[in-house]
């Protein structure tokens, strides 16, 4: 061990106790992870999020945790609009799932699609491809920094360089950023299971719990 | 105040745009501060691939907070306690009779809560880490741990076992006993009908009737969520006997009592990578698409734990518990000898014959028991448990190092270096037998080519079924089966849980068999980047060949694949043929309905890549 890992080593023994609630400068609270673990996982997880502005179809500048993230239920999509294989059914899929999830849970979820052709794609097409496939409120497609998105995908283990045989991962992440739960899945899965497991992240989504796996079955079967 | 880029080094950076320090509150207690993150772009960047380049762009954080190695005992989780059947109320009425059953069935009854606690894994003085685990916390002699209570059992006693979720809210779980012939409603596959929600109970019945003496274990199998659930600690051992285990007189069998404080000579020993923040709490990456790879390395919940031992013989169950990391394990004396390990069984229980050799490779989920002989060693010897598989890419492992005798006290990132250690530090009599290359039993189940069924109807006798492990166009992760009669097209087709609750459940099926068949099976790896270890539900298989995809060129079976088998290794270009029979025991149902297999690199099976298959009566 180097003598400054030592040195640390020491000072992390020395707190014995560490307080969690409280901050030098009283600006910032790290929650206690004995009574919240999942906000305080949430709270180590922004390291994922880099707070990039990015750019909506309204040409409104958004970051991307302070704006599209923090606080939110999300479902996060790359995309871009002259992608011919995939991405022509994948947002049809996600406008089944907004419709399904708006009937129920209505502005509690939103959907966050960036461009990975931030080149071509600007806010004017962006907004003319939003309105081709009538997409409801809560729904922004953004660009930016091509640098910055690319950024974005790794943190979200869906950009590896020299993955060349793919045009972009076509999967979606699902999250809760308070609670730090997360879930990638297919963009292509089906819209009902989509919408299922956004509602699992969604307090009471999916519907009042009850205990299984008692009468159903018997020993003889 | 330290430098801060030592601090970024050390881990102790603490989210992104804001640095964590070590600061006096105005309480006067030291706390964990905040400050504002002033450096470069340039160096923001730089350290950021600092990182990826630590994990492979994969997994982990920052590094974990050091920690001496072997400063600290193995924590071996207590055997389950029983429970009286009346205290499990709603418990169905044929059930509540007691030890012998309805039936006449000895049945054990258990009752576990998973829930949300604070155990010790660092060192006192620095915070207690919360883990998810099976009635935690799990107090042991030799420390606290996140493993659940161990089950042991005897073949033909059934084990009825109540399961509570009290995880918080918005957390399911599933639980899997994995390596077990159960009922498909008790097996614990990733189907929305088997989640056990906040606040509820499952019941499971296990009739251990149809397995033999082996290292079985049980773990949270919730959909999309294994990884995260796995990695906070759901998961313990789950260990079944039978009379020719015992006839063998095997270290550790319950006439070889181990003296008083002393761990027993059968020693269940499971091997986790796992990341922890400054503050010691586990942090998992949600994002590890790969696989996950911690930075630290534990043996039943300690990190890096000194094992107290005597010179005399050892049986030690080895069960890779990572979400992602492949090992290759050997032991090697600081006086310069190595200790081989004798192989006397796989995931589905003991071997007809013990074999020897110096190193084995053990992918995640995979059981090892082995034999090792201490005798001889002087006190004070140790034995150091040692990891020569290097891996900083959740998709595969990157090679051995070239001197497994010489690897590094703590491991790094690469996962090489000393796991644990083995201090021998007393001697006591051993009355327990083996012997090197020994016929161990003689009733393992074989299963014979010449009965195996066509799997799909007119095909030719002798025809596998076949199951190819890829990606699609959009990076998603398929598994494409052969099987005409469920898939005509022959497309490459990807999970289909089917319709989520309170739909009735209706997965795609692509595969059904039939109780009492023989089948072939066909695993195929064709790609050259990944590595799959792939897990199949309710069946024990036996390893027919392994060859080269391309080439078609045997590469022969390793001494781990020699006896039943529940994960099969597939590596890059690698094809397994597999043969299993579709047995069911005598006091249990048939155990028909629906299973799954799946990729047990936990990260990939919550990315779908699994399949459903049914077993028809």
């Amino acid at each position: 061990m180097s003598n400054l890992a030592k040195i640390a080593f020491t000072l992390v023994l020395a707190t014995a106790g560490v307080q969690f609630a409280v901050c030098g400068d009283g600006s910032e609270k790290l929650p206690n992870p004995r009574t919240d673990f999942l906000a305080y996982t949430a709270h180590a997880l922004r390291e994922h999020f880099p707070n990039v502005v990015l750019t909506n179809q309204d040409n409104k500048k958004l970051r991307f945790y302070d704006d599209l993230l923090k606080g939110k239920i999300v479902v996060i999509q790359f995309m871009f609009s002259n992608c011919e294989r995939l991405c022509p059914m994948v947002t049809p899929n996600l406008v089944k799932v907004q419709k399904e999830l708006e009937k129920q849970w209505p502005k509690k979820v939103h959907i966050v699609s960036i461009t990975v052709d931030p080149d071509h794609d600007t806010p004017q097409v962006l907004k003319a491809y939003a309105e081709k496939f009538h997409v409801q409120p809560g729904w922004q497609f953004l660009t930016g920094r091509r640098a910055d998105i690319d950024h974005i995908r790794r943190e979200l283990g869906l950009y590896y360089p020299e993955d060349t045989q793919f045009e972009h991962m076509n999967m979606i992440t699902i999250g809760r950023e308070p609670t730090g739960q997360w879930i990638t899945m297919r963009a292509l899965n089906r819209p009902d299971v989509i919408a299922y497991t956004v509602r699992r992240l969604i307090p009471g989504g999916t519907g009042p719990d009850h205990h299984s796996a008692l009468s159903r079955h018997s020993a003889t079967n | 105040m330290l430098d801060r880029r030592a601090l970024i080094k050390l881990g102790l950076y603490g989210g992104s745009g804001a640095l964590l320090h070590l600061t006096q509150l105005k309480s006067g207690a030291w706390g964990w501060a905040l400050d504002e993150d002033d450096r470069t772009e340039h160096e923001k960047e730089d350290e950021h691939h600092h990182r990826h380049r630590k994990s492979g762009g994969i997994g982990g954080t920052n590094g974990s907070p050091p920690m001496q190695p072997f400063s600290v005992g193995l924590p071996l989780p207590p055997a389950a306690t029983k429970v009286n059947p009346s205290t499990l109320p709603g418990i169905p009425n044929e059930y509540n009779t007691g030890a012998q059953g309805f039936d006449g069935v000895p049945t054990s009854y258990y009752q576990v809560t998973e829930r949300q606690a604070p155990v010790q894994i660092y060192p006192a003085g620095m915070p207690a880490t919360m883990v998810w685990g099976f009635s935690v916390p799990t107090i042991t002699p030799g420390g606290q741990t996140y493993l659940g209570p161990t089950f042991v059992a005897d073949i033909g006693e059934r084990v009825y076992l109540r399961i509570n979720n009290n995880l918080g809210p918005n957390i399911t779980s599933i639980v899997h006993h994995h390596g077990a012939h159960v009922g498909s409603d008790w097996d614990g596959s990733a189907l929305w009908s088997q989640q056990i929600h906040n606040g509820t109970f499952k019941d499971f019945v296990y009739p251990n009737d149809d397995d033999i003496a082996a290292t079985h274990w049980y773990h949270d199998h919730d959909i999309d969520m294994t990884g995260h659930n796995v990695f906070m600690g759901l998961e313990g051992f789950f260990l079944l006997h039978d009379a020719p285990e015992n006839a063998l007189n095997l270290p550790g069998n319950p006439n070889d009592p181990a003296p008083a404080g002393e761990l027993p000579f059968d020693l269940p020993l499971v091997f986790q990578d796992r990341t922890f923040d400054a503050n010691a709490q586990l942090v998992y990456n949600p994002f590890a698409s790969r696989g996950f790879l911690g930075d630290m390395f534990l043996v039943n919940g300690a990190i890096q734990p000194t094992i107290r031992a005597a010179n005399r013989k050892y049986r030690l169950r080895i069960l890779n518990g990572s979400n992602a990391r492949f090992y290759q394990f050997m032991l090697q004396t600081n006086t310069g000898a190595t200790i081989p390990f004798n192989i006397i069984g796989s995931d589905g229980g003991l071997y007809e014959t013990a074999v020897q050799t110096d190193s084995f490779l053990i992918a995640p989920a995979e059981r090892v028991e082995v034999v090792v002989d201490f005798t001889g060693l002087a006190t004070g010897t140790q034995v150091m448990f040692n990891n020569c598989m290097m891996q900083t890419d959740g998709r595969k492992p990157a090679g051995l190092v070239a001197n497994c005798a010489t690897v590094p006290q703590t491991p790094g990132p690469d996962g090489v270096g000393t796991i644990c250690r083995f201090d021998i530090a007393f001697s006591v009599k051993d009355p327990s037998s083996f012997t090197p290359g020994q016929t161990l039993r003689t009733d393992v189940p074989v299963y014979l080519e010449s009965q195996a069924l066509p799997p799909v109807p007119g095909t030719k006798p002798g025809a596998t079924r076949d199951w190819r492990f890829e990606r699609g166009q959009g990076g998603e992760w398929l598994v494409t089966t052969f099987d005409t009669t469920t898939n005509p097209g022959l497309q490459a087709m990807p999970f289909d849980p089917g319709p989520p609750p309170p739909a009735p459940e209706n997965p795609r099926i692509d595969a059904t068999c039939k109780v009492g068949t023989t089948e072939i099976w066909r695993l195929i790896n064709g790609s050259g980047g990944w590595a799959h270890p792939v897990h199949i539900h309710r069946n024990q298989f036996r390893i027919l060949d392994r060859v080269d995809s391309g080439s078609g060129h045997s590469l022969g079976l390793l001494p781990t694949q020699l006896g039943l088998k529940d994960v099969f290794r597939l590596e890059q270009n690698v094809t397994i043929r597999l043969i299993s029979k579709y047995t069911s025991g005598p006091t249990s149902d048939k155990q028909t309905g629906k299973y799954v297999m799946h990729c047990h690199n936990v990260e990939h099976e919550d990315m779908a890549m699994m399949i459903v298959w049914e077993c028809t009566p």
